[in-house]
């Protein structure tokens, strides 16, 4: 297995905890990169 | 496509922690379809709610639990009602998926951050497990497959690419995967492209060692321990007053609380107990008993329901009625469907003689 990215936000504001982690971990360029093969 | 976890619901909860909560879900929906995918699926398959309670479809879960897919746009699949014969290999063989599950292009495990008595906990990989598409799933994937390794199977038939864990309300304790009266405010969302890697993580913030859970133990066998870069949060973060399944914390409380009422001072373990050898065995080595026991327990289709009765009662048997009836006659279909199943199951029962194995080598 290779090596990944596990982000975990902590707070209060539980969509900007959401949006940080999906930023952070990369899911948009995971995304970008299965859709393009 | 999102899997989420949703078909432990049992009625609307504020917040949501025995479900993955629906407005994070829609709003990683509004995310997906803001950076340029427009065909969005959700998916969930019926679970065994639908032996004790009727209209348990997905869409009518989904629709009680708060989702909304006209106002977001995506569609909802019922994996147990769209399906294809498929021969996955392995141990799950040939059987059927869900024409939803086997066409998406990309998968993402949205699951809830809980305990589970088998698997200690449900979180990226088992929340696939709820993906195999039959409903009666004690019968098929418990008696007559072993749950794991179908679970194994499915993922390495439909990849998974992308994992959250809605960890912003938490369900721990013996029952954590039916929910809880009192939820733990974790107050954090979890993401990896490896849902492995992720498991791996959240398991330790628990304070269980991964490889107790047997369904990420198999995919560290079949896949190999991946290597953790983690953002965020320090490498020894727990939760705090975080109870396990083990059944010494929430016993221990429940028998400490209610003799603190009648006595009114906290008790005190007895020197003569405290003492004894079998005091300290059962104190250390409870966990692995339960884990064993619940083993045991799933290889009879009898018991399996009866439990899941018998838990529901200890949780609080809090499903919505008037949304989801209480199926009529259910003694009666029970037995029926256990002696059927007793009379064709077939069970190889690695999960048992693992824990069992664990158990007998933790006396010594």
């Amino acid at each position: 297995m290779g090596r990944y990215v596990v982000a975990v936000e902590r707070g209060d504001d539980k969509f900007a905890l959401l949006s940080d982690a999906v930023d952070k971990s990369g899911l948009f360029e995971v995304l970008d990169g299965e859709l393009s093969r | 496509m999102v899997k989420p976890s949703v078909m432990m619901f049992t009625h609307r909860e504020d917040p949501p922690v025995t479900y993955t909560d629906p407005e994070l879900v829609e709003r990683l929906v509004e995310m997906v379809r803001d950076a340029g995918y427009e065909k969005i699926r959700m998916v969930e398959a019926q679970n065994i709610y639908g032996n004790w309670y009727d209209d348990r479809t997905v869409k009518n879960v989904m629709a009680a639990a708060g989702f909304d897919p006209k106002k977001y746009g995506y569609e909802v699949c019922d994996l147990t009602e769209d399906v294809e014969e498929y021969d996955y290999g392995g141990k799950l063989g040939k059987h059927i998926v869900g024409r939803a599950w086997r066409d998406a292009d990309f998968r993402i495990s949205f699951a809830k951050n809980k305990t589970h008595m088998s698997n200690m906990v449900t979180l990226a990989i088992k929340n696939i497990y709820g993906t195999l598409p039959m409903q009666d799933k004690a019968a098929e994937y418990h008696l007559k497959r072993e749950w794991y390794a179908a679970t194994i199977d499915n993922l390495k038939n439909f990849p998974v690419q992308f994992g959250l864990i809605d960890a912003v309300y938490s369900a721990d304790g013996l029952l954590g995967f039916k929910g809880t009266a009192v939820p733990q405010h974790t107050k954090m969302v979890m993401a990896s492209p490896s849902i492995v890697a992720l498991d791996i993580v959240a398991t330790r913030m628990m304070r269980i060692k991964p490889e107790r859970s047997i369904l990420t133990k198999l995919a560290i066998e079949e896949w190999g321990r991946p290597e953790i870069d983690l953002l965020g949060i320090g490498p020894d973060y727990v939760h705090p007053d975080w109870d396990n399944l083990l059944i010494k914390d929430w016993f221990a409380r429940f028998v400490f609380k209610l003799l603190t009422r009648i006595r009114g001072r906290r008790p005190e373990v007895p020197d003569v107990l405290r003492k004894s050898y079998l005091y300290h065995l059962l104190q250390e080595k409870v966990p692995e008993f339960w884990q064993a026991a619940s083993d045991v327990l799933e290889e009879s289709y009898l018991s399996f329901n009866l439990a899941g009765i018998i838990s529901n009662g200890l949780v609080g048997d809090k499903m919505d009625t008037d949304l989801f009836p209480r199926k009529k006659n259910l003694p009666k279909r029970l037995i029926d469907k256990s002696i059927a199943n007793v009379a064709e199951g077939r069970k190889n029962r690695k999960s048992t003689r693992q824990s069992l194995r664990e158990f007998y080598e933790s006396l010594f």
